[in-house]
C-alpha cells in the first residue's frame, strides 16, 4: 500500500508517480502477486471506511418489489431476498466484518502478547517459583485450547448476547492463545541470546528485559501472525453469522449475506450467496498474503526455519497454537 | 519398550489434563446465568422437579462436592439431559459422534490419498508437463483454498453438482429420504451397510458423504498440504538428499527417505487438523444437514439447551486431546532424535 | 599417463535466469588412473559448482552452459537421468563435506548402507548387513555391529565421515570425489581419515579427486593441484612444482597465507610416494 501513497502524495505527474511506484516495487521485490495483494488490501480498508458511503443503492431497506433479482445492468449483481441490492450491499459489508476482526485481534494481541512475554521469560527462568508461573499459563492455555474454537465463541456469544461489542470480546478471547504462544515461543529463543545477556548485566529487570528487548525483536512474526489471525477472524465472524449467532439481518455482513442466500442456491438463485462468498474469501486472502508480504520486509534476511524436534509435547503445541494461523491461513 | 514408555508417562500426563478440561467445563456451566437445574429441565419444568434435579446433583452442597458429585456423574457416562428434544445426551451422542466421524475421517482420507502425494509431486524439482501443470494448479490451491468459507464452499458444490448437474443428491442428510438406516453397529452408516451387506442404505450413505467430504477436503487439506510441501520441499534440498542422489540411490527410494524427514510435522499438523474438525467440521454438517455432533451443539446453543452444549465441549476437548497423545506417539515413533533430545 | 578416466573439457556453469552469472569458467581437467588431483581455493571459488557438476547434482538455479565430461570416454551430456543414476556409487562416488549432515538423520547406518549395496547388487538382508559391517570394519570402525543400528546423530564426526567414505567405497567405484572431506573434524582426526582414504583408494586403483580449502592436505595427498579462482582455474601443476615454484599470484597467496600459519610441511606427497 504504501508505494501507492508515495505515487498519490506527489502529483507532479501521473507518469512521475508511476514510476516512483514502480522503483518501490522493485526495491521491495514484490512479486506481481503480492502487489495485487497490496493493492486490494487498499480497496479493503477504503471500503471498510467510505463503503456504505458509495453504495449505489440503500444497504439497509428492504424492497419486496426487486426480490431475488437476477444480475443485471441496474442491480451488478442482483438483488437479495429482501430485494435489496447485493452490489451495494458488498461495498458496505467489509466495515463490519473488518472492523470485528480488527479490533478483535488488536484485543487478542493486547492481552496476548504481555501474557507471552511473562510466560516465555518466566519459563525458562531458573528459580522455581518463576517458572511455575510460566508454566502454569501454558498448561491452562493447553487445555483452553482443546476446546473447540468455534462453539467456544458461539457459547460465550449465546451467554452474552449477539451483538458486536461480544461477538468481538468472544474472536478475542478464542484468538488470544495464538499471541500468547507465538510471543512466547520467540523470547524462549530470544532470552538467551547475548543481547539479553547483556541487558541483564547492566541491570534490567527480568521483565524489563521481556517487555523493552525481546517484545520488540518477537514483532516480524507477530505482524505476519496478525494479519493471518485478521483473515481467519473474519472468517469466525461470517460463520457466526452464518449461523444466526453473529451479526444479524439487515446490517450488511457477509456471513449472514451467505446465510441468507443459502436456501436459494438450491432452489437455483445462486446470486445472492455466491458473491458475499466471493468476496469473504478475497479479502482473507489478501490479508494473509500483506502478512507475508509486511513480514518479509521487515525482516529481509528471512527467518531461519524453526527448529524441530526438542520437546514433542512443546512441538505438537506449538503446532496447536499454528493451527490457526495455518488452517485457514496463507502461507 | 521404550516407546512403551513414553506412552505410559504421557497417558499419565493426560490424567491432570482430563480434569482440568471437566473443571473448565464446571466453570463453564457456572458462568452461565441462572440455575443449572433449571437450565437443564428448561422454563417450562415445574419448580418442584427443579428442586429434586438440585438435590440429585448436589447443587445445594458447596462447591468442591458440587464438582465431585459432576465429575463422578461424567464417568458413569451420565451427561445429562436434553429438555428441548427430550432424550438423554449420552445416546444423543452416540449418534451424533459417529455422524462426524464419518465425516471427518473419509475427509482426512482423501487427504491423505490426494493431498499428501501431490505435495510430494510438485515438492519435487523439475518433471514433465503434467508435474509443471500440476505445480501450477496446486499453487494456486494453497494459496486459495485457505481463504474460502467451508460453509460457502458446500453451497456453492451443492449448487454446482446438485442443482445444475443432479450428479450427486442435495443437502437432505446423510442418507436418501427413502433410505432406512443400516443396523446400529458402529454407528458408521457406510460400514454398518456393508457389514449388514445392505448395499443400497452403503450407495445412498457414500452419495451422501461425497460434497461434504470434498469441501472438508478441500478447505482443511489445504493447511496439510502446505505443509507437506515445504516439509518436503526442504528435505529435497537438503544435504541428506543431495548425498542420497550422489550415491545412486534409487529415485522412488530418495523421494521415500526425504519424505520420512519431511512427515513429522505434517502428522502433527494432520492431528492438530483432526482435532480441531470434531467441532470444526459444525458450519459443513450444518449446511449438508449431516446430523453430526456440531450441528447438534448448534441446536443446543440456539435454544439454550445446556446439557447437549457442556456434553459437546468436553468430548471435543477430550478428543483433541487424544488425538494430540496419538500424534505424539507417532511422532516419537518417526523422529529417533526426539528420544534423544526428550529431557527426563 | 595412462587413458583418463574422468575428463572436464572447457566446462562453463552458469545460472539460470536473466543474469547468467558464471560460476564455474571454460574449466579443464584430466583425472588417469590412481592419480590424486587435488582442487584448492577460497570460498566462492567455484569449488563445490565443479563437484556438483561432475557429479551432475547441480542445483535446480544453476545449469551445464558449456563443456563436457567425460567418464571413460562417455560424455555424461548424452546419458539420461537414469544412466546417470547407475553411474553414480558404482563409478562416482562423492564424499561430501560435514558428512554428519550428509546422513539423513532418521536412518540408521545399516539401513543406508544395505540401501545402497542393495541398489546395485541382489544380496539378502542378512548378507548386505555382513558386508556393510565388514565395509565398516575395513575403514577403522570398531564394533561395526553395534554402529549399524546407530542413527548419525549418535555418531562422532570423525565416526560419521567414516561411514561415508565406506559408502563411498561400496562399489569399488573408478573415481572418488572428497568434498572438504575432513572439515570440521579434529586435525588428528583428519589424519586418520585422510590416511585411511588415501590407502583405500590406492587399493582398489580408484582415481580421486579432492576438493578442499586446505593446502596442507594437498601437499600431503595429491600429486596434482588446481588452483582456483573466481570460477576458473588459474594455475594447474604437480603439487612439488606448485610448492616451489608457483606462476600465479593467486596461488603465491594462497601459499604465504599457509606458509605464515606453518601448517605445510615440506614431506613428500603420499601420491608421489606410491
Amino acid at each position: 500500500m504504501r508505494e501507492i501513497d508515495i505515487a498519490e502524495a506527489r502529483p507532479r505527474s501521473r507518469t512521475a508517480g508511476l514510476a516512483a511506484a514502480a522503483r518501490l516495487v522493485r526495491g521491495a521485490r514484490l512479486s506481481p502477486l503480492e502487489v495485487v495483494a497490496l493493492v486490494i488490501f487498499a480497496v479493503i480498508l477504503f471500503l471498510a471506511l467510505f463503503g456504505p458511503r458509495i453504495a449505489p443503492y440503500p444497504t439497509e431497506t428492504a424492497n419486496p418489489l426487486l426480490r431475488l433479482l437476477a444480475p443485471s445492468r441496474a442491480h451488478l449483481l442482483g438483488t437479495d431476498v429482501n430485494g435489496m441490492d447485493i452490489w451495494s450491499r458488498l461495498l458496505a459489508a467489509p466495515r463490519t466484518d473488518v472492523f470485528i476482526a480488527v479490533v478483535a485481534t488488536g484485543l487478542s494481541v493486547l492481552v496476548g502478547a504481555p501474557l507471552g512475554v511473562i510466560a516465555g521469560y518466566f519459563e525458562g527462568n531458573r528459580r522455581r517459583l518463576s517458572s511455575l508461573v510460566g508454566e502454569g499459563i501454558m498448561r491452562l492455555l493447553d487445555v483452553i485450547q482443546a476446546f473447540p474454537v468455534f462453539i467456544f465463541a458461539m457459547v460465550l456469544v449465546a451467554i452474552r448476547g449477539a451483538n458486536v461489542v461480544n461477538i468481538v470480546a468472544a474472536v478475542a478471547f478464542v484468538n488470544m492463545p495464538v499471541f500468547l504462544r507465538l510471543v512466547r515461543g520467540e523470547v524462549l529463543q530470544l532470552r538467551d541470546q547475548p543481547f539479553a545477556e547483556a541487558a541483564r548485566v547492566v541491570g534490567n529487570s527480568d521483565l524489563q528485559i521481556g517487555f523493552k528487548h525481546l517484545l520488540p525483536n518477537a514483532l516480524p512474526p507477530l505482524v505476519v501472525q496478525i494479519s493471518v489471525t485478521v483473515g481467519f477472524a473474519i472468517l469466525l465472524t461470517a460463520g457466526l453469522s452464518f449461523v444466526g449467532a453473529g451479526i444479524a439481518p439487515p446490517t450488511p455482513e457477509l456471513g449472514n449475506m451467505i446465510s441468507e442466500g443459502a436456501k436459494f442456491m438450491i432452489t437455483g438463485q445462486w446470486w445472492p450467496s455466491l458473491f458475499p462468498g466471493i468476496a469473504l474469501g478475497i479479502i482473507v486472502f489478501t490479508f494473509g498474503v500483506v502478512g507475508e508480504t509486511v513480514g518479509r520486509l521487515l525482516q529481509p534476511g528471512g527467518r531461519a526455519a524453526r527448529e524441530r524436534g526438542g520437546d514433542l509435547n512443546v512441538g505438537a503445541q506449538q503446532a496447536v497454537a499454528d493451527m490457526v494461523q495455518e488452517k485457514r491461513g496463507v502461507s | 519398550m521404550q516407546i512403551g514408555l513414553y506412552a505410559l508417562r504421557r497417558l499419565l500426563l493426560l490424567v491432570p489434563q482430563l480434569l482440568l478440561i471437566s473443571i473448565v467445563t464446571f466453570i463453564l456451566i457456572r458462568m452461565l446465568p441462572g440455575d443449572p437445574a433449571r437450565l437443564q429441565l428448561g422454563p417450562l419444568a415445574p419448580k418442584a422437579g427443579v428442586e429434586e434435579l438440585r438435590r440429585q446433583l448436589k447443587l445445594d452442597q458447596p462447591i468442591p462436592i458440587q464438582y465431585i458429585a459432576y465429575l463422578e456423574r461424567l464417568i458413569h457416562g451420565d451427561f445429562g439431559h436434553s429438555w428441548v428434544n427430550q432424550s438423554n445426551v449420552s445416546s444423543d451422542l452416540a449418534l451424533r459422534v459417529p455422524a462426524t466421524l464419518e465425516l471427518i475421517g473419509y475427509g482426512l482420507l482423501v487427504v491423505l490419498l490426494v493431498h499428501i502425494p501431490l505435495a510430494i509431486i510438485t515438492a519435487a524439482r523439475g518433471g514433465g508437463i503434467v508435474t509443471r501443470l500440476l505445480k501450477r494448479l496446486t499453487f494456486g490451491y494453497g494459496l486459495l483454498a485457505g481463504a474460502l468459507p467451508d460453509f460457502w464452499l458446500g453451497l456453492l458444490l451443492i449448487f454446482i453438482f446438485f442443482v445444475r448437474l443432479h450428479w450427486t443428491p442435495g443437502p437432505e442428510g446423510r442418507l436418501g429420504v427413502a433410505v432406512t438406516p443400516p443396523t446400529h453397529i458402529t454407528g458408521f452408516y457406510t460400514i454398518d451397510a456393508l457389514l449388514t451387506g445392505n448395499f443400497n442404505a452403503f450407495r445412498s450413505a457414500a452419495a451422501h458423504l461425497v460434497l461434504p467430504v470434498v469441501t472438508l477436503s478441500f478447505v482443511y487439506g489445504a493447511p496439510i498440504y502446505k505443509m507437506a510441501r515445504s516439509t518436503m520441499t526442504a528435505a529435497l534440498r537438503s544435504d541428506y538428499t543431495t548425498y542420497a542422489e550422489g550415491l545412486g540411490l534409487p529415485r522412488w527410494r530418495v523421494l521415500w527417505y526425504a519424505w520420512r524427514n519431511a512427515s513429522p510435522p505434517v502428522v502433527v499438523m494432520f492431528g492438530v487438523i483432526s482435532g480441531y474438525l470434531l467441532g470444526g467440521a459444525v458450519l459443513i454438517e450444518t449446511v449438508f444437514d449431516l446430523n453430526g455432533i456440531g450441528q447438534y451443539a448448534v441446536q443446543a446453543i440456539t435454544t439454550s439447551d445446556y446439557a447437549p452444549i457442556q456434553a459437546f465441549v468436553l468430548v471435543a476437548a477430550v478428543f483433541t486431546v487424544l488425538v494430540y497423545l496419538v500424534v505424539d506417539l507417532i511422532h516419537y515413533g518417526i523422529d529417533p532424535r526426539v528420544r534423544r533430545t526428550r529431557k527426563a | 599417463m595412462s587413458q583418463p578416466i574422468l575428463q572436464l573439457e572447457s566446462v562453463t556453469v552458469e545460472t539460470t535466469g536473466d543474469s547468467r552469472a558464471p560460476l564455474l569458467e571454460d574449466v579443464s581437467l584430466e583425472l588417469g588412473v590412481g592419480d590424486v588431483i587435488g582442487v584448492v581455493g577460497e570460498a566462492g571459488a567455484g569449488k563445490t559448482v565443479l563437484v556438483r557438476t561432475v557429479l551432475r547434482l547441480l542445483p535446480e538455479n544453476l545449469r551445464l552452459a558449456r563443456g563436457r565430461v567425460r567418464l571413460k570416454g562417455t560424455d555424461l551430456n548424452t546419458l539420461g537421468e537414469a544412466e546417470l543414476r547407475r553411474l553414480r556409487g558404482t563409478e562416482l562416488a562423492p564424499i561430501l563435506p560435514d558428512a554428519k549432515s550428509q546422513l539423513n538423520p532418521l536412518l540408521r547406518v545399516g539401513d543406508m548402507m544395505t540401501a545402497v549395496l542393495r541398489t546395485r547388487e541382489k544380496v539378502g538382508g542378512k548378507e548386505a548387513r555382513e558386508r556393510a559391517a565388514a565395509l565398516l570394519q575395513t575403514v577403522g570402525i570398531t564394533d561395526p555391529a553395534r554402529r549399524l543400528e546407530a542413527y548419525p546423530h549418535e555418531l562422532s564426526g570423525g565416526m560419521a565421515q567414516r561411514v561415508c567414505i565406506a559408502l563411498a567405497l561400496m562399489h569399488s567405484p573408478s573415481v572418488i570425489i572428497a568434498d572438504e572431506p575432513t572439515a570440521g573434524l579434529d586435525v588428528t582426526v583428519q589424519r586418520q581419515v585422510l590416511d585411511l582414504m588415501a590407502g583405500l583408494v590406492r587399493a582398489r586403483d580408484a582415481a580421486q579427486l579432492i576438493v578442499t580449502r586446505d593446502l596442507g592436505i594437498v601437499a600431503h595427498y595429491c600429486g596434482r593441484v588446481a588452483v582456483m579462482q573466481g570460477g576458473r582455474i588459474v594455475e594447474m601443476a604437480p603439487t612439488i612444482q606448485l610448492f616451489d615454484s608457483p606462476q600465479h599470484p593467486h596461488t603465491r597467496e594462497l601459499l604465504k597465507a599457509v606458509r605464515r600459519k606453518g601448517v605445510v610441511h615440506r614431506s613428500q606427497p603420499v601420491a608421489e610416494r606410491a
